[in-house]
């Protein structure tokens, strides 16, 4: 791509070139910048729509995730003709739409923890819009690998929270080193958001991001803060962040001094319905369709009233507690039927949003790694097997079967 | 030793917690972190589920250390991780 401005460009950035803060070289800089954003929900929609407009010539967007009507009031990439569509492909046309002058790069399923590794390579910062502790964990963990920054934000109800966060600096698990799973702490699909917050601080977030663009992009900086951003009211609380010794990334990578794969969490992958029901219609010969083991986490009262065809049920309390207690010899000798679930193929765990699937997902990643690391694999199981964990759970897979 | 007056700023899930954004606190004795702590997770239990993955924070700096003393005027936040997006 080239790097200069052609006279259409000059006339479409003209008033932000105007400006001293970014003037012509700014404008350049902005285009040679190569900027992933992971996730475009709330403030995915919003920062992708602030960076393309602003200039930044390449993006690359990560979302596994389809347009569901819930969406619309706060994702304005999204119509309601898009229902149903994957979120990149929409985001992508919409945001050429508004600028035609830059690249955009799609990639249509969560971000991988290693394999997305030389793709983020060219990234000269990583925007983080995901709506999950997994993902913000693998994020902050590839930033410190690639040595490049990351730019983070979420949101609950009216609050939010913005970083940016830089390679030889504080992290975000300096910040948080324990993340919860399984709902203790809820997402907005889960705990519900005005539309108007994620849109404020996914704004914010582009903002960051495109200051550190437009600076010299110093890599040292080793002190962060952390904003703590009340929609509502306006206020903002900055917090002064130092690296912390007990970071489980930070002390990793000093104790190793390997700059790769550091601080290894093992996470179940995010799959959504629409790609769940693409991959079981699937009947062409050269794909083999796909046959996961459909696994129920609700109680048997939530049963009842309907489930996934073919799923096997175990309530998540108990299969979390068998799994987290057990060494595997124990877990085989105690309960066979839950070691026979570790050493099947695939396995697509399902509660009725979320949280309970995602805490069980986890549980079982963490024993199946023990029993591959072991060399326990069996006809059935192969290292390349995953666990997924059905996004919006029995509620969304109800709604797309009506 | 006269009264010594905290502020407590509450964000996100915790603010959620307990309905409250801010609350003034009043001590007549010195008092550590820990001890205040002790005391809000007493009087609000619907704190307790959050509380491994709290951050605690003293004049905007994050506290590495419960036992640190409190003095007059001192601002305490507390910060829970936040996943929505």
């Amino acid at each position: 791509m080239s790097h200069s401005l052609s006279p259409e460009e000059l006339k479409f950035y003209d008033r932000q070139i105007q400006l001293a803060q970014c003037g012509y070289k700014g404008q350049v800089r902005l285009k040679s910048s190569t900027v992933a954003v992971i996730g475009a929900g709330g403030l995915g929609c919003a920062a992708l729509t602030a960076l393309a407009l602003t200039g930044v010539g390449h993006l690359i967007i990560f979302d596994f995730d389809h347009v569901n009507i819930s969406n619309l009031h706060r994702q304005s990439l999204y119509r309601h003709h898009d229902i149903g569509q994957g979120k990149v492909k929409v985001a992508q046309s919409r945001l050429l739409e508004l600028n035609p002058w830059i690249k955009i790069t799609i990639i249509e399923r969560a971000l991988r923890r290693y394999a997305d590794l030389e793709l983020l390579q060219e990234a000269d910062l990583i925007v983080d819009c995901t709506d999950r502790f997994s993902a913000r964990a693998n994020i902050a963990a590839l930033c410190k690998d690639l040595q490049i920054p990351h730019a983070y934000a979420s949101v609950s109800g009216t609050d939010g929270q913005v970083a940016l966060f830089y390679p030889q600096g504080a992290c975000f698990r300096c910040v948080f080193k324990h993340l919860p799973t399984g709902g203790v702490i809820q997402s907005c699909d889960q705990a519900g958001v005005i539309g108007v917050s994620p849109q404020m601080i996914g704004a914010m977030q582009a903002q960051i991001a495109v200051d550190y663009l437009l600076s010299d992009r110093p890599k040292s900086i080793k002190k962060s803060s952390l904003n703590l951003i009340t929609t509502q009211s306006f206020k903002s609380y900055e917090m002064t962040i130092q690296q912390a010794k007990t970071c489980p990334l930070c002390s990793a990578l000093a104790e190793t001094k390997v700059e790769s794969k550091v601080a290894a969490e093992p996470f179940p992958i995010p799959i959504s319905v629409e790609e769940v029901q693409k991959r079981f219609g699937k009947t062409n010969r050269s794909e083999k369709q796909w046959q996961p083991i459909i696994l129920d986490v609700r109680t048997q009262e939530e049963r009842i009233l309907g489930s996934i065809e073919g799923s096997i049920h175990y309530e998540a309390t108990s299969l979390i507690e068998c799994l987290e207690q057990a060494d595997l010899t124990t877990l085989q000798e105690a309960n066979r039927e839950s070691y026979e679930l570790l050493t099947q193929g695939d396995i697509l765990v399902y509660c009725a949003r979320g949280p309970r699937a995602e805490k069980v997902a986890r549980a079982l990643h963490i024993a199946r790694q023990k029993l591959i690391a072991k060399n326990e694999l069996t006809h059935t199981l192969r290292a390349q097997n995953e666990i997924y964990e059905l996004v919006g759970g029995y509620s969304r897979w109800s709604e797309q079967a009506k | 030793m006269s009264d010594i007056t905290i502020t407590i700023l509450y964000f996100a899930a915790a603010k959620e917690a307990i309905g409250l954004s801010t609350e003034s606190l009043s001590f007549t004795s010195p008092t550590t972190l820990a001890e205040l702590q002790a005391q809000l997770y007493d009087q609000y239990p619907q704190l307790i589920p959050l509380k491994p993955y709290l951050r605690w924070a003293l004049n905007q700096s994050f506290v590495e250390d419960n036992d640190v003393l409190l003095n007059h005027q001192d601002e305490v936040a507390i910060i829970p991780p936040i996943s929505g997006g």
